[in-house]
């Protein structure tokens, strides 16, 4: 063979295997035995903002002001030299010079050579910082998830516990918390969802469709606090359970109004006064026992720091309630 | 501000209750209410609680931790400062609880709370 053909065979050859070296986005650098820079392919000089001639021969921990010195990293590719050991997805985290705090899951291994003499040292970094700040956002995700279900759970309990079993049977009990446990679920979803709760469209999606036609509302418009959600329409939702049962909503001809108005309370804090007036009803009657929802109204709105006044007039109920938002 | 009073049963004394939760908050009050304590709240906020506080000083107090977008902390701050003993019923991990230095050392009951557990806490914090 002629000395140029082999010196072609040769020089493709070489500019082959550089080229896969370049190709991977890894950063790669070859060590000699003394741990001095053999070769580093292109990602190692972009990553690390190196120049190719600093850094070629020169001792690797003394590279870039010794931001590889790092102790446990000299002992263990010190230890892949002798012993052919390989170290694999050893974690760096460092503030590097040029391109700030990282995360690198380092490979050291002996490099492969036919004669298996090679006592190079092959050292391999990948870039975790984005996997690891996702992991670190999954995570505290996952623990907000645990967190919010427990909670839940707890809610339930709670409206199956404070929902009145005496004197009412399985299936009006069943209804009631069902009922509760709706508005309760529905108020999570608001909470949730971030955007601002209306008292308008509340009440009316809370009265439901039994109030349609027959529900009067008067008042300006009023953005609830997401913490406030749950309770107001708890208390509409039990008002309207008790007129659909016992009060106006139970009469073809039945009405309701509400209005409210926002008022300056104590300490500069703003009250919500709403007023919830039953007409055309049947005559009405103060109830004898409870599991009627007024305790559930009175502990709801005292709950907030508020208060709440049920006037079972014969001719419909009227209900004052006040909670500072 | 009026020292703490026996409640007509005689032998509870005055508990404050701060959860944030309305059910959770008013299961709470039945527990403690039916086990002979008088309830003070349940408040919803750190405002509120604070308002229950000035106008009667609890024996004892059965504190959540998060409260919607408030931390419980300014409460056990005033709490601890006021000498009155509390305990947590919170489902918040230990590891953010430890924190906050005005929690050291307080019980966390967890969520959901045992009644009788909650019941038995608040007695010895009576005794």
């Amino acid at each position: 063979m002629m000395l140029e053909d082999l010196y072609r065979l040769l020089r493709s050859g070489h500019v082959q295997a550089q080229g896969v070296v370049d190709t991977i986005t890894q950063p790669i650098v070859v060590l000699d035995h003394n741990l001095c820079v053999v070769t580093a392919n292109n990602a190692f000089i972009k990553t690390f903002k190196a120049d190719r001639d600093d850094i070629q021969g020169r001792l690797f921990f003394e590279l870039g002001n010794g931001q590889w010195n790092i102790d446990a990293l000299r002992q263990l590719v010190a230890a892949v030299i002798p012993n052919a050991a390989a170290v694999i997805g050893f974690k760096v985290s460092h503030d590097f010079p040029a391109i700030g705090q990282r995360t690198f899951l380092v490979d050291a291994r002996r490099l492969a050579h036919p004669d298996d003499n090679s006592s190079n040292v092959l050292v391999l970094f990948e870039d975790v910082t984005e996997r690891q700040r996702h992991d670190e956002e999954m995570d505290f995700i996952l623990a907000e998830t645990r967190h919010r279900m427990k909670n839940l759970f707890a809610v339930v309990r709670s409206i199956a516990m404070q929902t009145e079993t005496q004197g009412r049977s399985a299936l009006d009990y069943r209804d009631t918390l069902l009922g509760r446990l709706d508005v309760a679920l529905r108020a999570e979803e608001i909470e949730v969802s971030d955007s601002p709760a209306e008292l308008k469209p509340l009440l009316i999606q809370t009265v439901g469709p039994i109030g349609m036609e027959r529900l009067e509302c008067t008042g300006p418009t009023v953005s609830l606090p997401s913490s406030k959600v749950l309770p107001i329409s708890m208390t509409f939702h039990e008002l309207a359970t008790n007129a659909a049962k016992y009060g106006a909503l139970s009469v073809p001809d039945g009405r309701i109004r509400v209005n409210w108005s926002l008022q300056e309370g104590p300490r500069g804090r703003t009250h919500l006064h709403c007023e919830w007036r039953e007409q055309n009803g049947p005559r009405v009657e103060a109830p004898d026992r409870k599991g009627y929802g007024t305790d559930l109204i009175r502990g709801t709105c005292a709950h907030l720091g508020g208060n709440s006044e049920l006037n079972f007039a014969p001719e419909g109920l009227t209900a004052k309630i006040t909670i500072p938002l | 501000m009026i020292p703490p009073v026996e409640d007509e049963f005689g032998h509870g004394g005055c508990v404050l209750v701060v959860e944030d939760e309305l059910f959770i908050a008013l299961e709470v009050k039945t527990v403690l209410t039916e086990a002979g304590f008088r309830v003070l709240g349940p408040a919803s906020s750190v405002d509120h609680a604070l308002d229950l506080i000035n106008e009667e000083r609890p024996n004892s107090a059965v504190l959540d931790f998060n409260l919607g977008r408030e931390k419980v902390t300014p409460i056990a701050l005033h709490l601890r400062t006021l000498g009155v003993p509390f305990v947590l019923t919170s489902a918040t991990s230990a590891d953010e609880l430890s924190r906050h230095r005005s929690l050291d050392g307080i019980n966390n009951l967890g969520k959901p709370t045992d009644p009788i557990r909650l019941v038995d806490t608040v007695r010895a914090m009576h005794a």
